[in-house]
Parts: structure tokens; sequence; C-alpha cells
């Protein structure tokens, strides 16, 4: 059981400037935690600290409830991977993976066990006489791992380990690293700034911006229910709609409207319980899922609707294309079969999925939750 | 058809050009070694009653033989073979340790930064352009109180401390392109300052330790300066002596004897570069991992 916590962690590298605020985090034993964020928001700082290659200005670090805060690195049982992968460039792949061990003074025959067995386990075995200059970048990227595996630490650190491969060979080694955290179990912190990589490998994400996380939890939760507009904009590619509306009142309830150039207005009703005010500016948070080719079986559903709208663009991906509209002045991206195709500057009717629509307060970015439902009358 | 053979013919004939440039200005420079070494092979009155730029009536080896064993140097007269163990002595220790320091000195000052890394750097440069003279006296003063006046250790010591401001920026800049995750990686696998210095850091440095060698070789064997101001009597380098042998006239100046005391005292270094200074130029250009 390896459990890994993070309390109230802050770092800043010279006075005033605050790298890192207040980081919480419990990565549970066999966890994968992934972080992201935009680049510069700190999270090879992180990294770096929980390694002990990066002092801790405030806060402690936990590694089975034991303070490891200030803990030399070599004490810590922690390994990572890097993004340059930081082979030795001197050592064949065995040196590599036998430098921990040998440091550590394991005995020779266990070290060469060792070695074999991992080399194996990331099917390296053929390549250990090669020196880090004769391999292939996705070779040199298993040798990494393997070197961090070889040790069998407690935790797992791997800072952006895949963005210097080649998209093709991205995709395969992600599902490798995916298929090696099933079969070994082992608890890892994992950075990346591909929101795809998060949404696949995570068993929670957090997403942090500025030295600060934005928000904790599985992929469904931040994709679902972001807190705030910038973790809705992070993640989801395309990104999440943003369309300025106006919170309306008739006797019927609260809505608000959407309309297109072309005067097709929809009205969207306001979720109750939702703390909002008649006049008050919100954002509308929709999915570009949420508008799609008009599907008559779902029409019968609460909450979508159809309407025409003005095509600008079409950005044809293979499986949807992607749309482009424009309502209340804002762009917006929909994700519609080709069959229907859409085609620039022609109408096109659509439908309007939304459920799994959101509600952000535009100063503060927050996104306005619906209070305790009331019962049904 | 006419043109494809002016087409060929124009770079051929630029080619020529450049070559023939380039042989005049080599031939241009090499004149100076052709007489030194030619006369280094005259007898007196071979070179007396000759041309500068002839060959040797008969080739002697008379000069050389003098020069290595019983030319006068001031007062005794045994040569400068006494001075070129000298040189080597003082020499050997020195270009090791000035290297061995600023491998070291490099390594902390890229790889392992601290508060004030880069004004110490800053200050170490600076030492590079502080011209030897401004440092003699003080440099004197310092060793009379070590009490290495006068001894090869304090021309080794002197040596070193002047060395290590070229050693550093050498050593500091190569591992300046070492990535830093390098360092980290080998940190968590429980490596320590030293371990790492040796067993990955150093393994690394082979082009630039053979760019400090040469350089700290040559400049120290060929210093002339500290030589005179430091050491006296039997502890003189080589160009200390050369510079004696060649000033110490009785009677008839013996151009044969000075000139082939000359190549002696710069045979070691032209060895050097005829043997490592394909490794100078390469060691220059070349970064710490082959990409
Ligand atoms: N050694 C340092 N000294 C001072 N500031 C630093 C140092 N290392 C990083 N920083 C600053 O801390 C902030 C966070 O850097 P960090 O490397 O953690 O970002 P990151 O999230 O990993 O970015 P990326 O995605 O680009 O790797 C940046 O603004 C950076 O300039
Ligand atoms: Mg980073």
């Amino acid at each position: 059981m390896t459990s890994l916590s993070i309390c109230n962690v802050g770092k800043q590298y010279q006075k005033g400037a605050t790298t890192l605020e207040n980081i919480n985090l419990e990565i549970r034993s066999g966890e994968f935690l992934i972080l992201v964020g935009p680049s510069g928001c700190g999270k090879s700082t992180l990294m770096n600290m929980i390694a002990g290659l990066e002092s801790v200005s405030s806060g402690q670090i936990l590694l089975n409830q034991q303070d490891i805060t200030h803990a030399a690195p070599s004490q810590r049982d922690i390994a990572m991977v890097f993004q340059s992968y930081a082979l030795y460039p001197n050592m064949n792949v065995y040196d590599n993976i036998a430098f921990g061990l040998q440091i550590r003074k394991w005995p020779k025959d266990e070290i060469d066990a060792e070695v074999q067995r991992v080399a194996k386990l990331l099917q390296i075995d053929h390549l250990l006489k090669r020196k880090p200059a004769q391999l292939s970048g996705g070779q040199q990227q298993r040798v990494a791992m393997g070197r961090a595996l070889a040790r069998r630490p407690k935790v797992y650190l791997f800072d952006e380990p895949l963005s210097n491969l080649d998209a093709k060979l991205r995709v395969e080694m992600r599902t490798e690293v995916k298929k090696l955290h099933q079969r070994l179990g082992t608890t890892i912190v994992y950075v990346t700034h591909d929101q795809i990589e998060a949404m696949t490998l995570a068993d929670r994400i957090a997403v942090m911006k500025d030295g600060v996380i934005q928000q904790l939890g599985t992929p469904q939760e931040i994709y679902q229910q972001p807190n705030n507009l910038f973790v809705a904009s992070f993640i989801g590619s395309p990104a999440m709609n943003f369309i300025p509306v106006t919170v309306q009142h008739t006797a019927q309830g609260r809505f608000v409207e959407l309309k297109d150039q072309s005067g097709t207005c929809l009205q969207l009703a306001l979720p109750a319980g939702l703390a909002v005010k008649t006049d008050q500016q919100l954002v509308l948070g929709l999915r570009p899922e949420a508008f799609s080719e008009v599907q008559p079986h779902k029409l019968s559903q609460a909450q979508v609707q159809q309407g025409e709208f003005l095509v600008e663009m079409t950005e044809p991906t293979g499986p949807d294309t992607l749309t482009l509209l424009r309502i209340n002045g804002a762009e917006v991206t929909a994700r519609v079969a080709p069959q229907a195709n859409p085609q620039a500057g022609a109408k096109l009717p659509l439908m309007l999925d939304a459920s799994q629509a959101l509600f952000f307060d535009p100063v503060s970015g927050e996104r306005l939750r619906a209070l305790a439902q009331p019962a049904a009358a | 058809m006419r043109n494809a053979a002016l087409l060929s013919w124009q770079p051929r004939l630029g080619r020529l050009f450049i070559y023939a440039t380039l042989i005049a200005v080599a031939a241009l420079y090499l004149i100076p070694l052709w007489v030194v070494l030619l006369t280094s092979f005259k007898t007196s009155a071979d070179i007396r009653s000759g041309n500068l730029l002839s060959l040797p009536d008969v080739w002697v080896l008379e000069g050389w033989i003098k020069a290595w064993g019983t030319a006068c140097t001031g007062v005794s007269c045994d040569g400068i073979r006494g001075y070129f163990v000298n040189s080597t002595v003082m020499v050997l220790p020195a270009v090791a340790l000035s290297t061995l320091l600023g491998a070291l000195n490099g390594y902390v000052l890229s790889l392992w930064r601290f508060k004030g890394s880069e004004l110490l750097f800053g200050l170490l440069l600076f030492g590079c352009f502080i011209p030897f003279q401004v440092i003699l006296l003080p440099m004197a003063q310092t060793l009379g109180w070590l009490g290495l006046a006068n001894s090869t250790a304090g021309l080794v010591l002197v040596h070193v401390i002047y060395g290590l401001c070229f050693t550093t920026l050498f050593y500091r800049n190569f591992y300046q392109a070492l990535p830093q995750e390098i360092i980290k990686a080998a940190r968590l696998d429980g490596a320590g300052f030293f371990t790492i210095f040796w067993r990955i850091v150093l393994p690394l440095s082979g082009p630039i330790t053979m760019v400090t060698l040469i350089w700290q070789f040559t400049a120290i064997w060929n210093d002339f300066l500290f030589g005179v101001v430091f050491s006296a009597g039997d502890n003189q380098p080589m160009t200390v002596a050369l510079n004696n042998l060649v000033n110490t006239t009785a009677g008839v100046k013996e151009y044969n004897v000075d000139m082939a005391a000359a190549v002696l005292a710069a045979l070691p270094t032209l060895l050097v570069y005829a043997v490592a200074g394909k490794y100078f130029v390469r060691g220059l250009t070349a970064g710490a991992i082959k990409g």
C-alpha cells in the first residue's frame, strides 16, 4: 500500500513570486493521477518537489504517512521518467537500467536478474548492449521507463514522457503505459499537455493553472462538470462553446435565448434552482456534440429541440464534420455527421440537446450550480 | 557543349587559385622553421659562409649534441638536458591539476548551480583577462609566505591558479550543453555529487578534455615569464634555459647550437599538435552528446 499525500504545498523560487500555492492532493495506492495545465503552470515544479529535486517552500509531502518533505531524493523510493528521457549517454542500455541498483549495492546476480526482468517486460532485451544514441525515440522511451521500473519504487513520476514522440508512436506508447499500469498496479503521477492522454490514462485528473489546482476529479467529472471556465475550455477538443446569454423570464419560468444570424431563435429553459436574477448576464457552455444533425427519435426527449442555423464554415475530420455557427455573436462549433452535408453559407437544420448545458458566471468564471432541486410538484 | 565545359572549368580554376594561394602562404609561414632546422644541422663554418636558406654542405649533429649535453646556460655547462626534465616534471602535474580542477569547477558551475554561482563564474572569467605582469609581485609575495618560492611546486601552483580560469571556462561551457535532467535522473538513482562526476559527467568529457590538455600543455610548456620570475637556478624550466643558452656568448655565436636547442624546446608542443591537433578542433566544435 503506497499513498502519497501532498498537503498545503507551496513553492516560491524567488521572494514574492509564487509558483505553486496551497497544493493539496491525496494520491491513493495504485492510482494513476494526471496533472494537466498550460505551460508554465508549475507541473514540473510540483513533480520535482515530490521527487526531492526541488526544495519545498511550505507544506508537507507524506509517503505512506511518513514525512518526506525534506528527505534526499535517493531516500524517497520514487522514480521519475523525464521528457528528454535523460538516459546516461556514456552507458549502454544494460548499465542505464542497472546504474541505480549498482549505487544501491545490490548483489551482481540480482542486478542481472532485475535488468533481464525489466528488459523482457518492455521488450528491449535485444537492445541491452546498445548506447542510447543508437536507439530510436520510442526505444529510448522504453529504456527510460525500464530504469524507473528496475528499482521497484513506491511511486512513479512521469513528466511529459511521450511528448517527444511522433503522433503514432505516442498513441502506441500511451496504450503501453496504460497496460503496464494495469498489470503492475503501481502508483503513478503523470504530467501531460495532451488532454486526450489525460482523459484516456487517468483515474483522476488535476487541472492546474498558475500554480493553483482548479479541479481534481475523474475524467468524466472534469469533462461534464468543470468547476470553471478555465477547466471547461482546457479539457475537450474541440473546446467547449461559450455563448453569452441574458436571463429572461415569463410566466412559464426563466429561460435564455439563442439567436442565430438568420433569425432562428431557440429558447432554453434554465434548470430549476439556479441562483440567477432576471436580466443577469451568463455564459452558457455547450460541448460541440450538443449540436448535431437532427435525429428524429431523440426529438421527443426533454431539453432537445431543433432549429435552422446558418453555417459559416465546415471542417471535415472524418467521422464528424465540425460546423461553425454564430450564436448570440459567439462562434460555436457543432459536431455534425458528414451525411447531413453541411455547406458554408447555407442553412442547416440542427438539433440541440441542452441536457448537458452548463452556466458560468462571466465575471468570476465559476460554474453556477443548481441548488437543491425542488421536489417535483 | 561549350557552356558545359566552361561551367566545369570555372570552379576548377577557382580551386587552383585557392590552392596556390594557400600553398604560398603556408610556405611563407614555414620558412622560419626551415631555416631553424637547416641551421641546426650545419657546422659553424658552413653557417658563416653559406646562404640562410641553403642546404647544409655536410649534415652534422654537432649542434644538437652540444645543445642537449654540454652547452653553457649561464654558469653551468651541462646543456639543456636537465631543464628539459625540469619542464616535464613541472608541466605534467600542472596540466593534470588545472584540468581536473577546471572540470570540477565547470561541473559545479553548470550542473549544481547555487546562489551567486553565475557571479563566481563571471569573476573566474575575469581572471582570463588579467595580464601576467600584474600578478607577478603579489604572487611572489604569496609564494614566499607559503614557503614555495623558487621551487617547482611553487611554479606548478602558479600555473594551476592561472590556468584555472581557462579550464573552468572550457568545461563549464561544455557541461552547459548537458541536459540538467541527466543529473536529476542520477540523483534519483541514488548517486551523489562525486559519483555523478566520475561515472557520468567525466566519461562524457573526452572532447573538451583533449582541448583543455592541449591548451594547458602548450601554454605551460611555452611559458617564459612565470618561469623566469618564480624559479631559480637548477629549477628553471626549458624556456628560461633556452634564453640563457642563447644569451651566454663565450666568443663566437654558435647558431647551430641555438637552433637545435630551440627545436628541442619546441618539440613537445609540436608533437602534441601533430598527434592530437585534430582532437583540438573536434573538441572545440563537439557537444557533450552526439545527436
Ligand atoms: N529554477 C527556477 N528558478 C526560477 N523560476 C523557475 C525555475 N524553474 C521553473 N521556474 C518557473 O516556475 C514556473 C513553473 O515552471 P514549471 O517548469 O513547473 O512549468 P510546467 O508546468 O512544467 O511547464 P511546461 O508544461 O512548459 O513544462 C514557470 O513560470 C517557470 O518560469
Ligand atoms: Mg514541465
